[in-house]
Formats: C-alpha cells, structure tokens, sequence
C-alpha cells in the first residue's frame, strides 16, 4: 500500500506509486508510509551514490534522463514526482512490466 | 534484470544462521551499479549464504590486488578495464592522443599488464578469482578510422590476450569468455559515457548486468552433468533406420544432414572427457548394431554404454541406464527428436533434463551443441575421467557375472587383486579430491559442499588430514575414487568428510578405508559428521551395519570394528 504526502493511500501504477516503490527498493529501511516525505536531510545513507542509484532506477523505471544538474536539485521525494509531472515523455507503466 | 529488480534481490533478507560468502569485487572504476548486480547474481546463485561484497580504492587495480593479497575471502572479482592499463585509455584523464603518445602508452600497457598478471597470479595461489578483462571499446586514440584495425589498437589487443592466455592456464583463475560476453551484451551497446563522466562508473546497465551474471556463475562454477543418453533416429543419425536400412541413415554434407555429424562429434567429444554416453531408440537391436558396426559413425560404440535398442517406452530405457551408470537422475541429459518421447521420459524421471533434438532447424540443433557444451563444460579432464566409462562397463559385467553365479563375494574379491593407493599429500591438496565432495550423493558422510577457498581454509590447520585413495584391480584402475579427511582428537578420530564414489562400491573399500584410519592414526574411536541426506542411502547402509541406524554424533570403535569387519584383500601401497 503506498502513501501519499499527506498520509492518504495512492492507487497503485500511478506515477506516485511507481515512484514510491522506487524509493523503497534504493531505502529499504525507510518505511513506506515515510517516502512521500524523505529527503536528503532526512534519509540516513543518502549519500552520493544513494543519488545516482536512485536517479538511474527512476530512469530505468520512468524512461527518463536525468542531466547532471539534477543531481544536486532532485534531492526529495517530491522533487522528483514534481520533476516527473512536468514532463511529457513519462513512460507507461506496461512498457516496464 | 532490471536495476531495480537487482536492487530488491540483493537486499532480500537471508535466512537465519546462513554461511557466509566473502567476494571482493576489485576493479579501477567505482564499483556502483556492479556491485548491486553482482551481490544481486550471486544471491541467486548462492540461495544458502550470506553474500557480503568488499570493494576497493577507486582509480587503483594494482593497488586494490595487492590489498587482496592478505584479505581473506570466498573469492575474488576482478574487472579490468583498458584505463587501468593506462589511464590515457579512458575519457576521465587528459593525457594525449596524440601521435607521439602511442608508443609510451603501449609501453605503460605491458608493463601494468605485467604487473596485474604477478598480483592475480599471487592472489588465486589462496583464493580462487574471476576475471573479466576489458570489455569496454578502445577510444579513438590512434589515428587511422575507426573502421580500419591499427597496429596501435592490434598491439595493445595482444597484450591483452597474452594476459588471458597466461591467466587461463591457472587452475585459481577462471576468465570470462569475452565471446559469450558479446553474445548477450553487444559491444556496442556497453559504453556509457554520460555515466563515466558524471560518476565513474563506465557500463550501460544492460552490459552490467551481463557482467555480473558472468562473473557470479565463474564463482558459482556449477558442477557438470555426468551422462548423456541419446534417441538414434533423425537425432544421432538423420533417417529412421527401420525404414531406410543401415545404408539408408546418413551425418554428412552430402545428405544434407551435417547436423547430425556434428553432433555425433560433440558427443564424441563429451565421451573422451568422461561424460556418460548411452543410447535410448525404440528400434530393432540388431539393426542398431549392425549399423554402428558397419557405419563407421563417428561415435563409436565403444563409446556408448549401455544401448538400449527395443520397443518399449523410453523411460524404462532411461531407468536401466540410470540404473547401469549408478548416477542421480538430476545429472542426467535426455536427447530425442520426439516431443512425445521427451514427454514420456520427464513423467517417469522429473529430474532428467529433456532436451529436444531439432533436427529441422540447423541453427537451432548448432545452439543445442552450444548448451551442451555449457552442462558439462568442466574445469580440466582428470585421469578419471578417461577411464570412467570403462569401469562402469567391467562393474556391470561383474554384477551380470555373479548373477550368473560367479564365485563368492570373498572369493571374488580375493582374485580380483584390488590394491589401494592412499595419499596424505594436502598441500596443495590433489583438486580431485573436492571434485570428489562437490559432486558425490550417494556415499557421503552429510552432503557438504565446500567452495575452493573454504575447502583450503578448512585443510589448513596442521591437526586436520585429507587422505584421497585410488583404486585398482586385476580389471583396471577406478581412479581416485574416495576421500577423508577430518582431524585428531586425543584416542579419537574426528571424520567430517568421507565421499566415495559409486564406481568404487562393492568391493569393501568402505572397509578399509576405516581399517586404514585405525591403523594409521592409531586411535581407538572414529567418530563421525554424519548427517543423513536424501541421497545417502548407501553410506548409511554401511555404518548401519557397524553402528546400528547412524544418527548425528555417530562414532565407531576400534574393537566394534574389528568384530564385525569382513575379510579385506586389497593390498596397501603409498604413492
């Protein structure tokens, strides 16, 4: 079950969803009802390499690129679904079934 | 496999008190996405153990080898690439490409190709490691087009292949085969360049993932299937020899049925490296032997055994040859061009591999020749292994004999001269005898298997011994066909591997075996690891028969022994 930031339940293959199991695989210790709130400064072990971790599951998962400054913007959950909603080129969720 | 999917396997929690698995994972990039994919592979192929993965220095292979020098650990991962041979070779360093450059950097690549070569070499004396040498593309360093080979490019190739050739020929190194490689990951397709400028970490992730799963089943190094039953018509040979007549069947270009050839070839093949070849066919017996005497095929008879020509079902065939080899069924290949007949085997036998024969399909048959190539693809050809099929058809022979009432048991065994060689050599220990553990059902003490460095780790203490013992009789040698090895305990004996393989029962080796552990550590007890598995029927049978049902702490005395032993006539020698 995924959670949105305030506390409400998010229907599952909805771009908020996708996202929240993307950072429950890259911070397996954060619960779930926490994601739509994790940050940089929330999250122990994000670190450098937790950033590029996730950014390449969300570009796996999103068919996305990310460019090299976002990896210093892209620091939060909702950042990232921000980012996401503002672009046209999202990929489907069957295309990553 | 998806990052995403590599991610979730490597943090699936392991089961309680699972043994760890210590892999370095060293290379000059940083590790990032190949240590996610290689932890994620190795869970796969480790469901049992805890996979803890230690990593290095980034931008130092040399420096990170010689730390693995003292570390101890399950195994090792290298990954070179051609920037750890001179950093001008990646696109992180602005060294030159020009003209004048080329000839230094060729000069940097032999020395640090020579350097790496010592450290692997050093390191897999201890610890067995996998090595993948670089699969990245050279950079447009030299300056003829990229569609031309350039001495340059040519030059620096050949380092690299005099560095593998010398790798492989190392019984601790186990490379990737560069081949394979581009198989399932294109060359072309491998680089990422925004990913090595942005965060060093140089691969796409699909040629990761090809990677890791690469290098995981090189630490894995599954045990190889033992035996290869075989249908004949339109499979071994193309034509349905009842039909069209010895003359008729046929495995050469001129017929249009090479495949078949070829495949008589790698089985051929697969016989002398001591894999078990037999035959299935529903077919008339005689015609069957009179077409492999008169055929000439390139498989040769002498090479099969046992044939199992008649007209019943294919699964009673498969139960006798199970039966005549004494294998487990799970290390046992079906071939057939009868979906029906692969079919009814698999109901009978779920544990048999059935593969079919695509015998309309040359490309598709080719790929069949490829995978058999990847079940019994083993480490090196022992001499066991050339004499395996041989010693399985004189103990079928002795058996049919004594049904037909041969002399007696001790009789039997009296003229047969048996003579046991026992060797306590343990370093470096005989590879036959983990071999012999790894991949031994029957006639194993608790079913233990032991990767390369934990069996070296295990025999390392000074009060531990491993005895590997060979065989041979009047009828030819078996081999080394058992081993033990444990430690002193005071009076006592501790016995925590004893394996002995299924060739060699019915001739009271079991016996003196244990006679020899007595007598030559002079103890008065031999107490056991015993733990019953599925399939170690057959040893549990012999020390039932000592020690009444063997339960775990099992141990045997010198006296007990002694009454109940049977007369033993093999003669003791040392190597």
């Amino acid at each position: 079950m995924t959670h949105d930031a305030s506390n409400q339940v998010v229907a599952a293959g909805t771009l908020e969803a996708r996202l929240t199991r993307c950072f429950a695989t890259v911070f397996p210790d954060v619960p779930e009802s926490q994601i739509a709130g994790a940050s940089l400064t929330s999250v122990k072990g994000w670190d450098s390499v937790a950033t590029i971790t996730l950014l390449t599951v969300i570009e796996e998962e999103f068919g996305v690129q990310f460019e090299p400054e976002h990896l210093e913007q892209l620091v939060s959950f909702q950042a990232v679904l921000e980012f996401l909603r503002g672009r046209k080129d999202v990929a489907p969720l069957h295309r990553l079934a | 496999m998806k990052l995403i999917e590599a991610l979730q396997v490597a943090h699936r929690e392991t089961a309680p008190g699972a043994a760890p698995l210590t892999v370095a994972l060293t290379c000059g990039f940083s590790p990032l996405h190949l240590q996610t994919f290689l932890g994620a592979h190795l869970r796969l192929l480790f469901p049992d153990h805890q996979i803890e993965l230690r990593t290095g220095i980034y931008g130092d292979l040399a420096g990170n080898l010689e730390r693995l020098e003292t570390a101890k650990l399950d195994a090792g991962a290298v990954v070179m690439e051609w920037s750890d041979l001179d950093p001008r070779l990646g696109i992180r360093r602005l060294g030159g490409w020009g003209p004048s450059d080329l000839g230094d950097i060729i000069s940097n690549v032999r020395a640090q190709a020579a350097r790496i070569q010592a450290l692997l070499e050093g390191i897999a004396q201890r610890t067995p490691l996998a090595f993948c040498s670089p699969s990245l593309p050279l950079p447009p360093v030299s300056y003829m087009p990229g569609w031309r080979a350039s001495a340059f490019d040519s030059t620096l190739r050949e380092i690299v292949a005099g560095l593998e050739a010398s790798l492989a020929r190392r019984p601790g190194v186990k490379l990737i085969n560069s081949q394979r490689l581009a198989q399932i990951s294109p060359p072309g397709d491998r680089f990422d360049v925004k990913s090595e400028l942005l965060a060093g970490f140089p691969y796409a992730l699909s040629h990761v993932d090809a990677l890791a799963s690469l290098l995981a089943c090189l630490i894995r190094n599954p045990a190889p299937k033992k035996g290869l039953i075989t249908d004949l018509d339109d499979t071994l040979w193309s034509g349905i020899l009842g039909e069209v007549g010895v003359d008729g069947v046929s495995w050469d270009l001129d017929h249009h049925s090479q495949i078949h050839g070829l495949y008589q070839q790698m089985l051929r093949a697969l016989a002398e490296e001591g894999v078990l070849v037999a035959v299935a066919s529903k077919n008339d017996p005689t015609l069957v032997d009179e077409a492999f005497r008169r055929t000439n095929p390139i498989l040769p008879l002498s090479r099969v055994f046992p044939v199992e020509a008649h007209w019943g079902a294919k699964s009673e065939s498969v139960s006798r040859i199970l039966a005549a080899w004494n294998v487990g069924a799970d290390s046992v290949i079906f071939i057939d061009d009868s979906p029906m007949d692969l079919a009814e085997v698999k109901a009978a036998h779920p544990e048999v591999e059935c593969l079919l024969f695509p015998r309309n399909d040359p490309a598709a048959a080719y790929k069949l020749l490829e995978g058999l190539r990847d079940l019994f693809g083993k480490d090196s050809i022992s001499e066991e292994d050339a004499i395996r099929l041989e010693s399985i058809r004189r103990a079928h022979t002795l058996v049919e004999d004594t049904a037909k009432g041969a002399p007696a048991t001790d009789e039997f065994l009296r003229q047969a001269k048996g003579e046991l060689t026992l060797s306590f050599a343990k370093d470096p220990p005989d590879p036959r005898a983990l071999e012999l553990v790894n991949k031994t059902n029957q006639f194993n003490l608790n079913g233990k298997r032991y990767t390369e460095a934990a069996w070296r780790a295990r025999l390392s203490p000074p009060d531990t011994f491993l005895v590997v013992i060979a065989y041979r009789d009047k009828y030819g040698p078996l081999g080394k066909i058992a081993v033990l090895s444990g430690r002193r305990d005071g009076r006592a004996l501790w016995v925590d591997v004893w394996v002995m393989s299924c060739r060699a029962f019915s001739r009271r080796i079991e016996h003196q075996c244990l006679a020899q552990l007595f007598q030559r550590f002079d103890v008065e007890e031999v107490a056991f690891d015993f733990v019953a598995t599925p399939r170690n029927g057959p040893l549990q049978t012999f020390l039932a028969y000592f020690a009444g049902a063997p339960e775990p702490g099992l141990h045997i005395s010198r006296s007990t022994f002694l009454a109940n032993c049977p007369p033993l006539f093999q003669k003791i020698e040392d190597p």
